[in-house]
Parts: C-alpha cells; sequence; structure tokens
C-alpha cells in the first residue's frame, strides 16, 4: 500500500545554522511512529514543517499520493494533518462545544440565530465518538491539561485528520491520564489514523509505537521496528558521537585516573572536605515540588535529570529567589537563605540561566554588548553612572572567554545563532564571579560546537572551586558532566546517583519514577 | 535617520510659519532680534510639556502610558493657587506642591506595578480622579496668587524656565543617558520577564518611574503658573496627547524596549513651533481659509501620533498587531 | 445550564451590580422626600443613562475582541455637528437623525478599516481620532456655516425627539436586541475568541483582522443611536466642548460591568447595569447633597478602586504563569 506520508530530502535552516539535512522519512496509514532525538535534533523544526508553519527550503512532501505544499497551520489542518502542541493554543473564555467548532459552520435555526442545542448535541456526539465524557457547557479554560489535550484530539479528529503529530503530550499528564491516552491512540490506529509520536520518554516509545525514527544533528540515522529497539540502542543513536569527545569532564577525569568510578569517588571526597556552598533541607513548594534535600559544594557539579514537568525548573526558581518555598530550610555558606528575589540572589553570589532563552533571557532588539553587561554592570557604577571603558573592557574580556562570535558589541542579539545567545548569557553571570551557578537546559536549541564550548567553561567553573547545579533532559550531557546526578519525578527527589551507578538506565528509570532507591 | 530628520523638519516648520504669519525683515539685526524673542517664548511656552516629555519618554520607554500627566499638572497648579501669596508662598505652597506631585505620580506607579492594572486604564482613571480632584479643590474659581509671589514670574521667562529645562535635559538627560537605570528600564519594556530573571527590581523601577513623572509635573506646574498667572479646575485639559505625540515623533517606539531624549526634546518643539504657527497664521487662515485654522491643530496632532508610531514600526521590528 | 457562558466571575459582577443598583435606588428613594419625585427620578433615568449605555453596548463588542476605542467621545461630536449643520439648513428631522447616526456607524467601522490596514495598535488610532475628530468636527462646522459662533442651536422641539420622549424606547429596544443578538449570533462569540487566543483563531482559518473589524462595525451600530440620543438632547451643538469626558464615563460602565479589559469576557448585560449602577450612584449622591465638585472625584475613586481590585486578585496568578 502507499504510504501515507513520504517526505523526499526535506532541508530546512534558519539563517546560517542548518536545522534539517536532506531528510527522507515513511509513514504508513495506521502506523504509530516514534520520533526521538535529542534537545536541538531538528524535531519541532520537522513538527512545524509537517504542521504547515515553516515551508521547506527544499524537497517534498507527499500526502496521500500527491506533491503537497502548505502555506499556513490551516491548510495542513485542511489537508489532513492536525497537530496537538505541547502549548496549546484554545479559547479559555468559550465553552468547550464552541471550541471544538471554531472556524467550522454552526448549526443555525431557520431564522438564523445560532442552535445551540444542537451545537451541544453534536460536540457531544463528536466527544463521545472518541469515549470522552466532558459537558460540552463547561469553559474551556476550566478542564485539566489531560482533558484539554483530548478534546484537541477529538477536534482534530472530527477534521477528518488522517495524520495526528502529537508533540510531547505526556509532559504534563498523570500516570492514568497517560494510560487513557495510549488506549486512545491505540483505537485511532486500529482505525487507519497515522501517528507521529514525538517524546523524551523512551519507555513510551517502546510501549506505544510501531516503528522507531531517530532523528541527530537535523539527519535521520535510525529508524527501526519497535520489536528491535530498547533504551541503550535508542540512547546511542541518539546521541551518536562517542561519549568522552564531547564532554571534556570524564574525559580529563578518565586520564588522570583511567577508572572513571574511582575517579568521581576521589572528586567527591575532595569537595566534601570543603564546606558546602548550598544546602536544600526539606524545601517543598505547594503544587510544585516537595522534601527536596541536597548539598553542593565547592566544584563539584550536580545534574538535575528528570523529564519535563518533573518540577526542576521551579525548583531552581525558588533557589534563585523567583518565589518562596512553603517550607524547608535552605542555607548558602551555612548561613540560612531567604532570597527575597533574585537582587538577593546575586548580592550573595548564586546565578541562575535561565530555561529559554527567548522569552526568559534575552530582548532580541538590543545589541549583544548591552545583554551581557546588563548582568554585572551595577558593579561598575559610580553614583549611578556606568564607567563605560571599564564596561567595555569586561564585555570584550567576556565574549573572549565564552568565545562569542558577533561583528562587534553592538550586533543585535537576535541575529546571533543560539549557541552565541545562549553564551551571551552564561557570561553575562560568570563576569560576577559567582560562587553558585544554576543552569537550566543550558544547551537546549544549540550546535554542537557551541555545546562543547559550553560543556568546557562549565568545566572550567567547577575547576575552579564554583559550585554548579546542572539542569538538563539532555541525558548524555548529565551523565557526562555531572559528578553527582539527583533524579526527580513529579517533584520528588526519586534517586541520587554517583560512581557506577550514573548509567542511562539507572536515569531514565528514577524519571520515569520506575525505581526509587538508588543503587 | 531620525537625527538628522527632526532638526531638519523643525527649521522648515519655522521657515513655513514665519512665512506665512507675514512677517518680513529689512535686515539681518532685525530677524536676529525676533528668532532671539522666538525662540525666547518658544522655550518659555514649551517647557511644561517639554518636562512632562522627558518623563513619558521614560514611562514609554517601560511599555507603559501616562495618560494622567495633564490632571496631575493641574491639580497641582490648583493646590498651590490655594494657598496664599506672599513670600510664605516659597516655603508652603511650593514643597506641598512638590509633595503632593510625587504622591500622585507614586500612586499611578503602585496602580501599575503592584495591582498589576495596565497602565492605560490606570492612568485612564487617575485621570478623572485627578480632574475631579481640581474641581473639588477649586470649585468654579479661577486664582491667582503667583503674581504677588516675589521671584515667581521668573520661572516663567526666559532664565527661570531655561534654567529648568536644561538642568533635566542637559544634567538629567546627560546623567540618564550614561545611568544603569537607563539599561534597566530598556530591559524592562524590552523583555518584562527577562528583566526580572536578570535581577532588575521590576516593580521598584516602574513606581520610580511614574513617580519621577510626578516630579516633573511638579516643575511642569510651576512653569505653567508663572507664564499664564491664574489657575482654573478645567485648565490643561487634552495637555497629555500633546507630550505623547511629541514624545511618539521624537522616535520613542510605544511598545517600549528603545527611547531618546533628544529626539523627544526636536519632537516637543515641532508641535509648539505648530501650536504657535497656527496661532499667529490665524490672520492668514482667516482670509484664505473658509475654517478657523486653530481647528487644524487636533486634526494634526491625531494625525502626526498615526503617522509617527507607523513609523516607528516600521523602522524597527515590525512587531505590530492588528488588536490593542 | 449554561454555566460555560458566564463565568462565576461574571455571575459574581452582574449580581454585585444588581444588589447595588437595587441598594442605591432604595438609597434614593430614601433621600428623596416625596415620592413623586422618587417617580421623576425613574423616568428621567432612561433619558440620561441611554447615551451611556449605548456607548457601552458599542465599546463592550471592541474591547472583548481584545482592542479598544478612545474616540467614541469626539465620533459623538462630530455626528453632532453633523447634525447641526442639516438643521441649520432647514432638513426635515428624519433625514438628520439618519445623517447623525449614519456618520457615527461610518467612522466607528473607519477607525476598524484603519487598525486592519495600518498594523498600528487599536489603542493608538483611537486616541489620534480622539483629537482628529474634533477637530474635523470644528473645520465642518466652520465651512458649512457662516459666521460661525461656536455653538449650533437646535430649539424646535421635532428635533429633540428621539433624545427626551423616544431615548428610554431606543435604549429599550437596542438594549433588548443587543441582548437577543449576543445570544443568537456566532460573530459575538467570534469576538470573544479572539480576545482569549488570536493565535487559536489563525489556527482554526478565522482571520483575526475580520473579525475586528467586524466588532467595530457592530459597535458603530451602537455608537449611531448613542450619538442620535446624546445630540438630540442637547440645546446647543457645541463642537469645542460637548462630550468631553464622555468616553470616560463609558469606560468605566463597560469595566464595572465586568468586561476584561484584555478581551475575552464580557457582556453587555454587565454593561448596562454598569452604567446604571454610576448613574444612580451619581443621583444619589446630588440627592444626598454631596457638592458636585467632589462627585467625580468619587466616580474616578470607584473605578479605579473596582478595577484595582479586579487586577490585583488576578495578579499572583499572571505572575506565576509568566515566570513559568
Amino acid at each position: 500500500m502507499a504510504p501515507l506520508l513520504q517526505l523526499r530530502a526535506i532541508e530546512k535552516s534558519f539563517g546560517g545554522t542548518r536545522a534539517l539535512h536532506p531528510l527522507t522519512l515513511t509513514l504508513a496509514s495506521g502506523e504509530v511512529l516514534g520520533l526521538i532525538g535529542e534537545n536541538g535534533a531538528g524535531k519541532s523544526t520537522l513538527i512545524k514543517v509537517l504542521s504547515g508553519v515553516h515551508a521547506p527550503d527544499a524537497g517534498a512532501i507527499e500526502w496521500r499520493g500527491q506533491t503537497v505544499g502548505f502555506h499556513s497551520p490551516h491548510d495542513a489542518m485542511e489537508a489532513g494533518i492536525a497537530t496537538i502542541h505541547q502549548e496549546l493554543a484554545y479559547c479559555g473564555h468559550l465553552t468547550v462545544a464552541e471550541n471544538l467548532f471554531l472556524g467550522e459552520p454552526w448549526p443555525r435555526h431557520r431564522w438564523g440565530g445560532v442552535d445551540w442545542k444542537n451545537l451541544h448535541a453534536e460536540a457531544s456526539a463528536r466527544l463521545s465518538r472518541c469515549q470522552l465524557d466532558i459537558s460540552t457547557h463547561r469553559a474551556f479554560a476550566s478542564l485539566s491539561a489531560a482533558q484539554k489535550q483530548e478534546v484537541a484530539i477529538a477536534r482534530a479528529l472530527a477534521r477528518q485528520a488522517r495524520l495526528l503529530i502529537l508533540d510531547e503530550p505526556t509532559a504534563s499528564l498523570s500516570g492514568p491520564e497517560v494510560e487513557r491516552l495510549f488506549i486512545q491512540l491505540k483505537r485511532l490506529r486500529a482505525e487507519g489514523v497515522a501517528i507521529l509520536y514525538v517524546s523524551h520518554r523512551l519507555e513510551e516509545i517502546l510501549k506505544l509505537t510501531d516503528r522507531v525514527a531517530v532523528l541527530r544533528d537535523g539527519e535521520l540515522v535510525a529508524a527501526y521496528a519497535v520489536a528491535d529497539a530498547n533504551v541503550n540502542r535508542m540512547v546511542k543513536d541518539m546521541v551518536g558521537r562517542p561519549l568522552d569527545q564531547v564532554y571534556p569532564r570524564t574525559r580529563h577525569l578518565a586520564q588522570s585516573s583511567g577508572n572513571r568510578c574511582e575517579a568521581a569517588l576521589t572528586n567527591a571526597e575532595r569537595s566534601t572536605r570543603s564546606a558546602p556552598l548550598l544546602e536544600l533541607d526539606s524545601v517543598s513548594r505547594q503544587g510544585m515540588f516537595r522534601d527536596i534535600s541536597f548539598t553542593l559544594c565547592p566544584g563539584e557539579i550536580i545534574g538535575l535529570a528528570g523529564l519535563i514537568g518533573a518540577g526542576r525548573s521551579e525548583l531552581a526558581r525558588a533557589i534563585y529567589g523567583l518565589y518562596p518555598c512553603d517550607s524547608g530550610v535552605m542555607r548558602l555558606r551555612g548561613h540560612s537563605w531567604l532570597p527575597r528575589g533574585p537582587e538577593d540572589s546575586l548580592a550573595a553570589g548564586l546565578v541562575y540561566l535561565p530555561e529559554e532563552r527567548k522569552r526568559q533571557g534575552l530582548v532580541p532588539d538590543h545589541p549583544v554588548g548591552d545583554s551581557i553587561s546588563i548582568g554585572f554592570s551595577d558593579l561598575l557604577t559610580y553614583w549611578g553612572i556606568i564607567r563605560r571603558r571599564d564596561e567595555r573592557t569586561r564585555i570584550s574580556a567576556a565574549m573572549r572567554t565564552c568565545d562569542i562570535r558577533a561583528s562587534s558589541l553592538t550586533q543585535t542579539i537576535g541575529t546571533l545563532s543560539g549557541g552565541n545567545q545562549q553564551k551571551a548569557i552564561l557570561a553575562r553571570w560568570l563576569e560576577r564571579k559567582p560562587d553558585v551557578i544554576v543552569l537550566d537546559e543550558p544547551t537546549r536549541g544549540v550546535d554542537v560546537g557551541a555545546k562543547a564550548e559550553i560543556h568546557r567553561l562549565i568545566d572550567q567553573l567547577a575547576g575552579n572551586g564554583r559550585a554548579v547545579l546542572l539542569i538538563s533532559s539532555d541525558l548524555p550531557e548529565v551523565l557526562g558532566m555531572s559528578d553527582r546526578i539527583l533524579v526527580m519525578h513529579e517533584g520528588s527527589i526519586t534517586a541520587e546517583l554517583h560512581g557506577a551507578s550514573m548509567t542511562q538506565e539507572n536515569v531514565l528509570l528514577a524519571a520515569s519514577g520506575l525505581q526509587s532507591a538508588p543503587i | 535617520m531620525r537625527r538628522w530628520l527632526l532638526p531638519l523638519l523643525l527649521l522648515l516648520e519655522i521657515a513655513l510659519f514665519t512665512s506665512i504669519s507675514g512677517q518680513s525683515f529689512h535686515s539681518f539685526g532685525e530677524a536676529l532680534s525676533y528668532f532671539r524673542s522666538y525662540f525666547s517664548d518658544l522655550l518659555c511656552q514649551s517647557a511644561p510639556v517639554l518636562l512632562l516629555a522627558f518623563g513619558m519618554t521614560l514611562v514609554l520607554m517601560t511599555a507603559g502610558i501616562d495618560l494622567s500627566v495633564g490632571s496631575m499638572v493641574a491639580l497641582v497648579a490648583c493646590v498651590i493657587s490655594s494657598f496664599p501669596a506672599g513670600p510664605g508662598f516659597w516655603w508652603t505652597a511650593v514643597p506641598a506642591g512638590l509633595g503632593l506631585a510625587m504622591l500622585l505620580g507614586a500612586t499611578n506607579g503602585v496602580l501599575i506595578a503592584r495591582l498589576d492594572v495596565p497602565p492605560i486604564i490606570a492612568t485612564l482613571g487617575t485621570m478623572i480622579f485627578y480632574r475631579g480632584l481640581c474641581f473639588v479643590v477649586m470649585g468654579d474659581l479661577e486664582k491667582s496668587p503667583f503674581l504677588d509671589v516675589p521671584g515667581y514670574e521668573t520661572l516663567g521667562q526666559f532664565v527661570g524656565a531655561g534654567v529648568l529645562v536644561a538642568v533635566v535635559f542637559l544634567l538629567g538627560g546627560g546623567w540618564f543617558d550614561c545611568s544603569r537605570w537607563r539599561r534597566e528600564l530598556l530591559m524592562l519594556g524590552g523583555n518584562r520577564v527577562a528583566a526580572r530573571y536578570a535581577g532588575i527590581p521590576v516593580d521598584r523601577r516602574i513606581l520610580e518611574v511614574y513617580t519621577l513623572v510626578g516630579l516633573l509635573g511638579f516643575l511642569a506646574a510651576l512653569c505653567f503658573t508663572a507664564r499664564n498667572g491664574s489657575v482654573s479646575a478645567s485648565t490643561l485639559t487634552g495637555l497629555e496627547l500633546q507630550v505623547i505625540v511629541a514624545v511618539v515623533l521624537g522616535g520613542t517606539r510605544v511598545q517600549g524596549g528603545a527611547g531618546s531624549l533628544s529626539g523627544t526634546f526636536f519632537g516637543v518643539l515641532i508641535i509648539a513651533v505648530m501650536d504657535e504657527g497656527l496661532r499667529g497664521a490665524a490672520r492668514w487662515g482667516d482670509t484664505h481659509l473658509p475654517f478657523k485654522l486653530s481647528h487644524l491643530e487636533y486634526v494634526l496632532l491625531g494625525a502626526l501620533l498615526v503617522l509617527g508610531v507607523w513609523l516607528n514600526n516600521r523602522a524597527g521590528q515590525p512587531t505590530g498587531r492588528p488588536t490593542r | 445550564m449554561t454555566h460555560g457562558r458566564l463565568s462565576p466571575f461574571l455571575r459574581q459582577r452582574l449580581l454585585f451590580l444588581l444588589a447595588g443598583n437595587v441598594a442605591l435606588l432604595a438609597a434614593i428613594a430614601v433621600t428623596v422626600k416625596q415620592g413623586g419625585s422618587f417617580g421623576e427620578v425613574l423616568a428621567r433615568c432612561g433619558p440620561n443613562v441611554a447615551p451611556v449605555v449605548l456607548a457601552g453596548l458599542s465599546l463592550t463588542g471592541i474591547i472583548c475582541a481584545g482592542a479598544i476605542d478612545l474616540s467614541i467621545a469626539s465620533i459623538i461630536v462630530v455626528a453632532g455637528t453633523v447634525f447641526g449643520i442639516l438643521v441649520h439648513r432647514q432638513w426635515p428631522p428624519l433625514p438628520c437623525f439618519a445623517a447623525c447616526a449614519l456618520t457615527a456607524w461610518g467612522l466607528s467601522a473607519w477607525n476598524g478599516f484603519l487598525v486592519r490596514r495600518l498594523n498600528v495598535p487599536a489603542i493608538i488610532i483611537t486616541l489620534a481620532g480622539l483629537a482628529l475628530y474634533r477637530g474635523v468636527a470644528l473645520i465642518l462646522a466652520d465651512v458649512a456655516i457662516p459666521n460661525f459662533g461656536g455653538s449650533l442651536d437646535v430649539p424646535q422641539e421635532a428635533y429633540h425627539a428621539p433624545g427626551k420622549q423616544l431615548a428610554g424606547w431606543i435604549l429599550l429596544a437596542a438594549l433588548v436586541g443587543a441582548l437577543v443578538w449576543e445570544w443568537f449570533a456566532r460573530t459575538p462569540r467570534r469576538w470573544l475568541a479572539l480576545g482569549s487566543s488570536e493565535e487559536a483563531c489563525r489556527l482554526a482559518g478565522l482571520d483575526p483582522r475580520a473579525i475586528l473589524q467586524s466588532a467595530f462595525n457592530v459597535g458603530g451600530f451602537f455608537l449611531g443611536l448613542a450619538a442620535l440620543v446624546y445630540v438630540t438632547q442637547i440645546q446647543f451643538i457645541e463642537p469645542a466642548r460637548m462630550a468631553l469626558g464622555f468616553e470616560l464615563q463609558v469606560i468605566g460602565a463597560v469595566i464595572l460591568g465586568g468586561t476584561n479589559i484584555f478581551g475575552g469576557e464580557g457582556s453587555y448585560a454587565g454593561t448596562a447595569l454598569g452604567a446604571l449602577f454610576l448613574y444612580f450612584t451619581s443621583q444619589w449622591m446630588t440627592y444626598a447633597g454631596i457638592s458636585p465638585y467632589f462627585q467625580e472625584a468619587i466616580t474616578g475613586a470607584i473605578i479605579i478602586a473596582v478595577i484595582g481590585l479586579d487586577c490585583a486578585l488576578h495578579r499572583r496568578r499572571k505572575l506565576l504563569e509568566e515566570l513559568a
């Protein structure tokens, strides 16, 4: 049977960065294809191309036997490709029925008014076809995250979608809700709907999909039946290159002692000789994280792993002072510490690199020099005036240290590559010579070269006696860079791994809440 | 590009209105003295707007807006006019006015920063409220104690107004351009979330900006009352529009994240020259046009506002959305 | 049954306003000595509150769709000027009424068109319109009427029918029509959709700009009625001074009525109740002997307090959402 979807040699670049190399992929009706890859591998670009947000620079999309070009997301939807994004766009104040029928003709009375009874009846019919029991009269915003997603899927199906693209659908779902989703997806598969399931959660991929496709650096590096897949193979395909080349820390340790496990222990011993910089003791915040305890010593890198939604960024923000904790104690350099805001943290020598640099880190039309100096120019002021020459020297030094490539200090930061932008935000904080550095997904959406540079910087920081808390969803990165790994799952720490127990399996298992005791 | 365009526009405008008003010069000396008094008058007349526009520039930089400046200045003027005239005026009315003005500005700041009311609505509300207070303070009266206060008129003359404007724009503006405060305001207006993550005390900065507007409003009230001599409850209605248009013309974007004080300075002068010019050309208008020339001012203000924002949008990143 | 259509917040607000209005009526009845006068109060209520409610109906749709219109008062001034000119030319009443209403309708639609085409935020376009339209009205008056002294007299009673005798009926008909339309039409729901999430509308294949334009078009219909009633109530049409501050009353009524200033939530019933609330408040203050000078200040304070409370309640959730 002819494949439902065929991507031939699809290419896409943004500015100077190649997001998708010539990519060829096929998908048949009634097939569930799992798409996996590291951050920045090109998954979201591929989704955007398929859903009509971006047009490919080269290559062709064959949909149901015909070559198609989508000019807008609406085109793709009309053609039968429905995308359920992680961030759903919906009209919160309207009812479920109205959201279901948004953009479609509504049933009318003979005299022209909207026939609400019929509208709700038809909406209920659509929902029950997907075995959903939600009142169509409720305001959409009042539904739970899982319910919103289910209604979005019902909407897509009612529009005769033949391909359903799901982007991290289980990120905000609980266990039972995930089960419900899987049952629904399996039913759709039986009805002949093709599903492209994009996720970081490898065990879900193993449970649900028929085939697995692995993206790495914009290329499709492997595709195989799920029967031939296992977690190790998938991770290896995702990472691809030998770990030691990308993660200098491991290499450094391996070189110095030849036995990774021993070296790690020695390092940990070394760091425990000096007093801990940051201590958390049963810290909790309602709805975000609970009972978090750990210590961070100078020269140590602690990796904080977990799935999206585990509460890691929320914890980091609480440490940084953006919101208070409900209970528990935090100590910085041995003294009790209650930051009222980021200013307190900065004054105390604790910095935080935010998760989404575009939304939380930059002003796109500002010059790169200003974006960097905003982090430390308060140290250079005299009666409120910044000493320009000092500032320029410091910015240039920062750009050299972090190897930021820009044409000048005044280049607009929005025009730099993702990697350089990330390094700029990092440089902003490093110039303050902080003692504790919290990094949240520092290499997300960053090209390989910049990634290695950022890792080198992190390694240097630890070598100089700083303490680093590294939050990352990038398994190989966490494994390669950290001295110890804390794994969070649904708001609490489920495992603390060090030495020989720092393996991909243990991290993934703990992150999925499948094993609560460290080895 | 805007840097030389604005002074050029200003000169062209002055030339236009001078010729329309039928002014002719027989000698260079005559022209010189004419323009000297022209600029002196211009500065004194536009001093209040200049002072307020300085503050409005900062407000727009933070992606805010302040519609209450007219009512604020009027209220301060009304309150200080209620004090008895005489030398004691300087020790009673002036400090009271200063305190009041900063309180009014801070109220806006609290509404916007602490209660999270959108600036347009908060300042629309305080605009009504402060104007209402003007009526409470003044009733139907028109008071003018200012003529009996020693030394007060200097604020309405070139020396006084000039010093105030110079201090604010040259000293204040100069300090501002090199300050960290400016960088923080720009980041705040460009991306408030990123500013918070960068450790900028967002709420405090917003409060500071609106309070500063209050302070400048106080200075504007001084200049205005010194020049006009009397106030009533409905003075200065519509002042805020002039200020906003001037700032927008000067190149400051309504969406925040960028701003230019020198542009604002020329923007104010361009509007002031237009204002004066329309008044001066009234006779010409009466003979050549079927309507009173002064009515054109409203039309021009509105058109210039839209033009200014549209040009600013084109020059910067295209971020315009069809809705608010 | 339809708990999706009216969120808990809106329901609370409507109940509060209903209770408040009843309480105010009772307070007025108590303060007014004779029973007869109270009947008069009720009778006068219709014509007095009609312009604000009708303009409020216009503004509600626009704000629900995520925009705003600050120029409604100036649009009424233009409509009034057109009306006055035609009366002066001794046109029969009916065409004058039609011209007045159609002018207002057309200008509102024009606002929508400008927002759509120029890609400048509605707040700027309408802020400019605030000044521009008033200027246009003044120019029109000058051009069409020789020796225009600033005011047009409309003495004949025939021309005052809509504003005086028929105002209550027009208001009732418009309100009933608006409520029925709100219930059975799809367009208001699309406005709310646009105000909730422009992205979702786009993805669903809807055209955000067309939806916004429709809000201005329908708004224009109600604004036309508002202009008709307002203009035929007054004796003298003075383009420079009429309807000053009117837009603030209307915005106050709309926000009090529970419409979310950011769009996505609102109701016609709320706006009507909000306008009544403000009207009864001012009536009660008059009968209770509170000086008219305090009234404007108190009205402003009430509006600020309600808005401030609304926004403060949403603040914490917004902050968390913003940071995440």
